[in-house]
């Protein structure tokens, strides 16, 4: 009984709920931009072979925590490189945990400076992160907990959002629709677009909390499946109403396209301001996760250093550096310069492990 | 006592964590905000811009027990530019200048003659107006327009909307387009726009005049409300409350659906539009006899002349207001996007009406005519 408080469990529907809600932070802000300018052809093409790449991303990364069961990625990376392992894979996740989390929150106020909030300073909204700090100082099972609570809200919100998005939609706007002559493979904007779909990344710290980490790539693909109309309507809701041609010139297309929507029956005047603050239940409780993440990978490391002030400390320096980030131009370059860095946690990092411990077993046997 | 300390700089740090959730910052109460409904761009003398505004004024039961005041006020500025026109404004105004609300954009013609996007740019730049904002092109004078009460109430500027919503007043020929709309208009090179062209009416107003047609941002032309069904009808915009006249006879159409078939052949676009009318008589007038076969034949005939005529009016100025460049996406490579204008003005296009009579009231019911003789 005691054992089982020490290491509560977290089911495979929580793990979904997780999953949900990052799709649902990082899905409507960028994602739309970078697919509609990768490509001129089918959309849904590029936005199915991330997918897919990022399913088999997310089941290397089973296949790698399912190494050592109860263990969390970074104790397993420790285990199997040790600190080379560490330094390649620990510090650059580490790295782009930080920087994720400080583009996550510019982008959102930004995107809250753009719609609603035009005179609210900076310093302001960007102390949403207190919030998660607060919350991911509970620790994950909170974090899970309120995900689910989150979700009852935001979830139904964001499919009534994108049923109302089809309104003064036509269809010839997004011809052609079985044709793609790959013209995307050269855009960075569509390796940018793998931004969505590193998700199972923050799984990392889960390890302890699962009995069947091999089965953890399983909530992530019915998450994938069960977000993807909202992620295809976050590309197709503006090229169908604007056309791509006017949506290329929209710095926010998917808000904009909240923003367009009109019926003499609608009582809810301002659906951006809905759809914004779906987005921050999103946005609070990723964040949350996040910061989990970062200082179980920081402990992994330093395992003597206070938790709870790695959490006040890891907050207050996240919440600085979203000053650096001065303009909406600046957040789009850093998730495409952050491209080649992503694509290397996400497939690189479980694929060295698993292969390391393949052939550490072999020369076991050998021996 | 620890314990009891701890709880309460937690229970403390949530109340001020309660505080930033809610964002609010320099605030301006509705009472500090004058709420501007309908926005007018005038073009005035020595190349300057007017701006016209009207807010309305809320009163309350209370305060209009004394007899019906005025419920709106309106305010005009010139200015070099509409923004500089504006920060003229906002040095004049007791209140906080609020956009957020506005209803309708009035452009004066000669404007859009010249160009709409400096006089309307600032609109999608900053985010000052809802993008559901309604755009109308004025001829003449916009004073009247601005200055006079509405004779069917203020509605907080609603009416100016309500004019070409189709639940409300709106019929197919008002042809309602809103900011996004001509925006996306000016951006697809495979579409033109067609902006509804008002003009004042001593009584109402104002009244539809005619329907303009661009060519990028500059109007170039007209159509007539009669004309705009042939767009209504071909971009599948019709609803059922448009009333056709033909042999002197007055049918309503009830649904209309347009199928376009497409393909390149030589280099030049060929287009088929295949559309069918559902219909119902409204009024046979004059006692004319005629069956319904033909009163379909000459509704058929009367529509598919007017369409040939506004194809090739439409061709002539390479002003694709029907869209039919999207169907050719996919068909056509993307950089040969901007050619579309040319490609248009010599495509070939066939217009063919199927109109069905679906019921021609209780009087035909009995006979397979219209108004049959009287017998004995």
């Amino acid at each position: 009984m005691k054992q089982a408080a020490a290491n509560p469990q977290i089911s495979m529907p929580q793990y979904f709920i997780l999953q949900i809600m990052v799709f649902g932070a990082i899905s409507f802000y960028l994602y739309p931009y970078f697919i509609i300018n990768a490509t001129n052809q089918s959309y849904w093409i590029p936005i199915l072979i991330w997918m897919m790449l990022g399913l088999l991303g997310a089941w290397l990364f089973s296949r790698m925590m399912a190494l050592h069961q109860g263990m969390d990625a970074f104790a397993i990376t420790k285990q199997e490189l040790g600190w080379p392992g560490m330094i390649l894979f620990i510090l650059p996740m580490m790295w782009f945990i930080w920087r994720s989390m400080i583009i996550m929150i510019r982008a959102h106020t930004e995107i809250i400076s753009m719609t609603i909030l035009h005179t609210t300073p900076q310093w302001c909204l960007n102390g949403v992160i207190l919030i998660s700090v607060f919350l991911a100082m509970g620790g994950l099972v909170p974090i899970v907990r309120t995900a689910g609570v989150f979700l009852l809200v935001s979830l139904p919100l964001s499919f009534a959002l994108t049923l109302l998005g089809l309104s003064d939609i036509h269809l010839y706007l997004g011809k052609p629709w079985i044709h793609t002559n790959g013209d995307f493979i050269t855009s960075s904007k569509f390796y940018a677009s793998s931004c969505i779909w590193l998700g199972y990344l923050y799984y990392a710290a889960c390890g302890k909390y699962t009995k069947k980490p091999d089965k953890l790539w399983k909530p992530y693909m019915i998450a994938a499946i069960c977000f993807l109309p909202l992620i295809a309507g976050s590309v197709y809701l503006p090229v169908l109403t604007f056309s791509a041609e006017m949506s290329r010139n929209l710095t926010l297309p998917y808000i904009s396209k909240m923003d367009s929507v009109n019926h003499y029956w609608l009582v809810v005047e301002n659906l951006t301001a809905v759809f914004i603050s779906t987005s921050m239940l999103y946005l609070i409780l990723v964040l949350s996760l996040m910061l989990h993440c970062f200082v179980i990978a920081l402990k992994a490391m330093i395992p003597s250093w206070n938790e709870k002030l790695l959490y006040l400390l890891i907050g207050a320096v996240t919440y600085a550096s979203t000053f650096f980030i001065t303009s909406w131009n600046g957040i789009e370059k850093s998730v495409e310069w952050d491209s080649p860095f992503r694509l290397y946690l996400m497939f690189l990092f479980p694929l060295a492990v698993i292969i390391k411990s393949f052939m550490a077993e072999r020369m076991k046997s050998r021996s | 006592m620890r314990i009891k300390i701890r709880r309460t700089f937690l229970t403390l740090c949530l109340v001020i964590l309660a505080f930033l959730l809610q964002g609010c910052w320099d605030v301006k109460d509705i009472d500090n905000r004058l709420l501007v409904t309908a926005i007018g761009i005038e073009q005035a003398p020595d190349n300057k811009i007017r701006i016209w505004t009207r807010f309305p004024i809320p009163q309350s039961p209370q305060s209009s027990s004394s007899g019906p005041g005025k419920d709106f006020f309106t305010t005009n500025q010139l200015g070099n530019t509409v923004v500089e026109a504006f920060d003229s404004l906002r040095l004049k105004l007791p209140k906080y200048l609020d956009m957020s609300g506005t209803r309708t954009i009035f452009l004066d013609q000669r404007l859009a003659e010249k160009g709409f996007l400096p006089y309307l740019e600032f609109t999608i730049r900053d985010r000052m107006l809802p993008l559901d904002t309604v755009v109308a092109l004025v001829s003449g004078d916009m004073e009247p327009i601005f200055t006079k009460p509405n004779p069917s109430g203020e509605l907080s500027g609603v009416y100016t909307k309500l004019f070409f919503e189709r639940y409300a007043g709106g019929t197919a020929q008002k042809n309602m387009v809103p900011l996004w709309g001509l925006f996306s208009g000016y951006f697809n090179p495979l579409e033109e726009n067609l902006v509804p062209l008002l003009i004042s009416d001593p009584v109402t107003l104002f009244k539809l005049k005619g329907n303009a047609f661009f060519q990028g941002d500059r109007m170039i032309g007209m159509l007539t409300p009669e004309e705009t069904l042939i767009y209504e009808i071909v971009t599948n915009q019709m609803t059922p409350f448009e009333i056709e006249t033909a042999q002197e006879m007055n049918v309503k159409i009830l649904e209309s659906e347009a199928t376009i078939h497409t393909r390149m052949k030589n280099n030049k676009p060929v287009i088929r539009i295949q559309a069918k009318l559902t219909m119902t008589l409204m009024d046979s007038a004059h006692g004319i006899t005629i069956k319904p076969d033909k009163l379909e034949a000459s509704i058929n005939r009367l529509l598919e002349n007017r369409a040939v005529k506004i194809f090739e009016q439409t061709q002539k100025k390479k002003s694709d207001i029907f869209k039919l460049g999207n169907h050719f996406r996919g068909k056509v490579p993307a950089s040969q996007f901007n050619r579309w204008p040319e490609l248009y003005q010599h495509a070939t296009i066939e217009f063919k009406l199927d109109s069905r009579l679906k019921n021609t009231g209780l009087q035909l019911m009995r006979k397979p005519f219209i108004n049959p003789p009287k017998e004995g």
